[in-house]
């Protein structure tokens, strides 16, 4: 006689098992556990009968178009235009401020859920992060085409292009050109072709002799010491290719940098980085080092003192003339302004919510890439990332004076660099030549990992600066400008921190 | 008993009895008689009036952008801001001739006795509250189209509705005048005081505090007290029409009493009042800490909005949103991000030396 199984029991056990797996599948995406990608699929189908959600931030930039709009209006009107065109996608746009947009978009990584779309003054962001999307599989021939190599150049990183390139800022130095006549110095020359750092001691020199002791003249000054010593770096090394990326700091140029850095400073031609900007205005310092091209745009008055309307600006002394210089280079070097690129970014979430929105951001950060943006016509510093916008720039440039010819110079000095040797300088000067890709294999593709660790997070706590100079050239660089450290304890300092690695 | 006669109580029989009362009690009587000159030692100029220790029981702080001391003459002389005004008064009421010099002289005194007899008080020189309220009668009866044709704007009759839309009130230290604006748009114009030279209305981008009804005579039949952190100023009415029009007050703004009266009404706590000043200048100390107050912050942050930052109110306190963009500001130029407005920043904001 067998026994019948008894049905009441089994339909509880069913029941009891899709409770539990209900249950345990609920709680792995309330934790953030839900599937990752193996890879993605930049052709994935947008489906038509989806609600699509997309977060982009961007940063509350003090700009004004002509007409009083805000920076953010270009953006907005981006994204206005984009969700008429997809009636099933809304988009959230959120601005942040400079100086804590870095680390609110590290807080959002480190918990999984950074912006869709990120726009970004600084550079690309968080790169290495296993949420960040290498924008290279969606980029076709036409859409590379469309803007200018440089630019690529600018935002590719261990050769990964890790965020569109929006705009490109050159970093010019600023020189006093009364000072540096009495210093015996043909502005027009250097400031057209560069000069070497041998030409930029003697110089100095000539100044000291000239200005006599008690004068409180230097010849250089900065701001940033770590911008400053990145810029003399750029150019190394001299020849056709490019060097491997740790020996733009394990080789022999930043020693001979530093060493040229401390001379200068024995011989009092060195500021103390304290007021630099103030100082430079007041005709005490010959060359402002490593200005910010918002701060050169500045202080040149391309910007025009707006009319009172509430109060009276107090009279202000005369500012010094001033021409813009490319920082010295090593002998055989060329000199070369820095340049920067302000970018888009794309990130998924630690939940993955599918190739078909991560298309969508994809497609919505080329068009605010490529959006209008009517304010840059007035910052002859900020060169357009697109073919056709450059265009119009280079015109303008011409009616720039001094000032847009240096940046046409300086931008097409860049443009006869052998292919990739401006990646590389960049990449090794931002991120140390270490290996970039933290937390993630290179050969795992996008999505390895698990979500929120704070792989790469830190490399998105920073302006300007990548992570390198940052966290190992900033602290050396400035202890040795405060004159705390030799040459040799700063360049000791920087090469440890790269043995040591992140 | 020979002291007391020579001062004219001999024939008394109270005043007696009070000098024997004191001769036995004499320390309980020192004690009340320093009690009761308490106040005029404590305040040899006089003693605060009883309205201006009202208002904080209401929850207001005691305003003090308007003297309310008593004026006589004295030995040495009263002197002050509220001197100066009051000869000023008596001046534009072609009483008095002499210096405005802000001494309570016998020449004021003696302009002052006789304007109390034209008005039909006692001919004491004495500057009470009593002397204001005729002053300010007698001024009105005698500029009686003052109150139709200064209270509207020009050519608009007594708007019938109440303003809408959000109110911001513009007062205008060049121009004397008060604007109320609805929605964006100027609704109606007021002329006003404002604040001497040596104590001048305080320019910036405050609200609203606090308002009151009859807080003292000085300030008119309403108060409308602002957010200005470094002194009590408001907008508020007056018992010196006279000065309407004028650099008159001590900070304050002060405007007709039938005027400060309607728009008392409109107006609320919060409601945002800015007072600008089109040629006004400050110079900024590089590396004001957080939390100084003054203009040198109002102008700090004025020039942070006139430039493109988000700072907010120019309220004169550098808290925590100015430090922000002073941060922001950093960031964006690539300085050193610390907050602090030092020489390098004040470059930047074209506020330099």
């Amino acid at each position: 006689m067998t026994t019948r199984p008894r049905p009441l029991i089994g339909a509880l056990i069913a029941l009891a098992t899709i409770l539990i797996l209900v249950t345990a599948g609920a709680v792995a995406t309330l934790v953030g556990c839900g599937p990752e990608p193996a890879g993605i699929n930049p052709q994935a189908p947008i489906d038509p009968a989806r609600q699509y959600h997309l977060v982009v931030w961007d940063y509350r930039l003090p700009f004004t178009s002509l007409g009083g709009a805000p920076y953010s209006e270009g953006s907005r009107e981006v994204i206005d235009d984009f969700e008429r065109r997809h009636p099933n996608v809304t988009v959230d746009l959120h601005l942040v401020d400079p100086a804590d947009g870095p680390a609110k978009l590290a807080e959002a990584l480190a918990a999984g859920y950074p912006p869709d779309v990120y726009c970004s003054p600084y550079g690309p962001p968080a790169v290495g992060s296993e949420l960040q999307i290498p924008l290279g599989l969606y980029l076709d021939y036409e859409t590379w085409s469309r803007f200018d190599p440089v630019a690529w150049q600018a935002v590719k990183v261990d050769d990964t292009i890790w965020a569109l390139p929006r705009w490109l800022m050159l970093w010019p130095w600023l020189g006093n050109r009364d000072l540096l006549g009495q210093a015996g110095v043909d502005v027009e020359r250097v400031s057209r072709d560069g000069w070497t750092r041998d030409e930029f001691a003697a110089a100095a020199a000539r100044l000291a002799a000239s200005a006599g002791r008690g004068s409180g003249l230097v010849f250089l000054d900065s701001i940033a010491p770590a911008a400053t010593f990145r810029d003399l770096l750029l150019a190394t090394p001299a020849g056709p290719t490019a060097p491997a990326a740790q020996d733009y700091w394990l080789g022999p140029e930043p020693g001979l940098v530093a060493e040229w850095l401390e001379e200068l400073r024995n011989a009092g031609g060195l500021g103390s980085g304290s007021g630099a900007i103030d100082a430079f205005l007041h005709g005490k310092v010959a060359v402002l080092a490593s200005p910010s091209p918002w701060a050169v745009t500045f202080l040149m008055e391309l910007v025009e003192r707006p009319t009172p309307s509430q109060f009276s600006l107090p009279r202000r002394e005369t500012p010094p003339p001033m021409v813009l210089l490319p920082p010295p280079s090593g002998p055989g070097q060329s000199s070369a302004a820095w340049i920067s690129a302000a970018t888009v970014a794309v990130f998924r979430q630690a939940r993955y919510r599918g190739d078909d929105n991560t298309r969508l951001a994809a497609e919505l950060a080329l068009e605010l890439t490529e959006g209008l943006r009517p304010w840059l016509r007035s910052e002859v510093l900020c060169v357009p990332a697109t073919a056709s916008e450059q265009a119009s720039w280079r015109l303008r440039g011409e009616t720039f004076g001094e000032v847009g010819a240096f940046a046409l110079e300086s931008f097409e000095r860049f443009q006869t660099w052998p292919k990739d040797r401006l990646s590389q300088a960049l990449t090794a000067l931002n991120y140390g030549g270490r290996p970039i890709l933290v937390g993630r294999g290179a050969e795992s593709g996008p999505g390895a990992g698990s979500a929120g660790s704070d792989g790469g997070v830190a490399s998105s706590a920073r302006g300007y600066l990548g992570p390198f100079l940052e966290e190992a050239v900033a602290p050396a660089a400035a202890r040795f400008w405060r004159g705390e450290a030799t040459a040799a304890e700063m360049v000791t300092e920087i090469t440890q921190a790269l043995w040591r690695g992140p | 008993m020979a002291g007391i006669r020579r001062f004219g109580f001999g024939g008394s029989g109270w005043p007696r009895r009070l000098f024997a009362w004191r001769a036995r009690r004499l320390p309980l009587a020192t004690l009340l008689l320093t009690l009761a000159l308490a106040p005029f030692l404590l305040w040899p100029s006089g003693p605060p009036s009883l309205y201006s220790l009202w208002s904080p029981a209401l929850g207001l702080q005691v305003p003090t952008c308007e003297s309310s001391r008593v004026l006589t003459l004295r030995v040495p002389p009263l002197r002050g801001d509220d001197v100066t005004e009051l000869q000023m008064t008596l001046r534009q009421l072609s009483i008095y001739e002499g210096p405005i010099d802000g001494v309570f002289s016998p020449e004021t005194a003696a302009a002052v006795t006789a304007t109390r007899m034209k008005c039909g008080l006692s001919p004491i020189a004495r500057v009470d509250t009593a002397f204001w309220e005729a002053v300010g009668a007698d001024w009105l009866a005698a500029n009686a189209q003052v109150r139709s044709a200064a209270a509207a704007t020009p050519g608009a009759a007594a708007p019938p509705a109440p303003p809408e839309g959000d109110l911001l009130i513009v007062i205008n230290i060049e121009t004397v005048r008060l604007t109320l604006y609805a929605g964006g748009y100027p609704y109606k114009s007021y002329p006003v005081a404002i604040g001497r030279p040596g104590s001048p209305s305080p320019v910036g981008q405050w609200r609203v505090r606090n308002k009151g009804i009859n807080v003292g005579p000085p300030f008119g039949t309403r108060w409308m007290g602002l957010s200005v952190p470094w002194g009590i100023y408001g907008v508020h009415g007056t018992n010196n029409p006279g000065s309407i029009g004028s650099m008159a007050s001590g900070g304050c703004i002060r405007m007709f009493n039938w005027n400060v009266e309607e728009l008392y009404e409109w107006v609320e706590v919060g409601t945002p009042v800015h007072i600008i000043s089109p040629h006004w200048t400050a110079s900024v100390r590089p590396s004001l800490p957080e939390g100084a107050v003054g203009l040198s912050v109002v102008f700090l942050q004025w020039q942070m909005q006139r430039l493109g930052w988000n700072a907010g109110d120019a309220d004169g306190r550098l808290g925590g949103q100015t430090v922000e963009v002073i941060r922001d500001l950093e960031s964006f130029y690539g300085l050193p991000v610390d907050g602090v407005a030092d020489t390098d920043v004040l470059s930047l904001l074209d506020l330099g030396r």
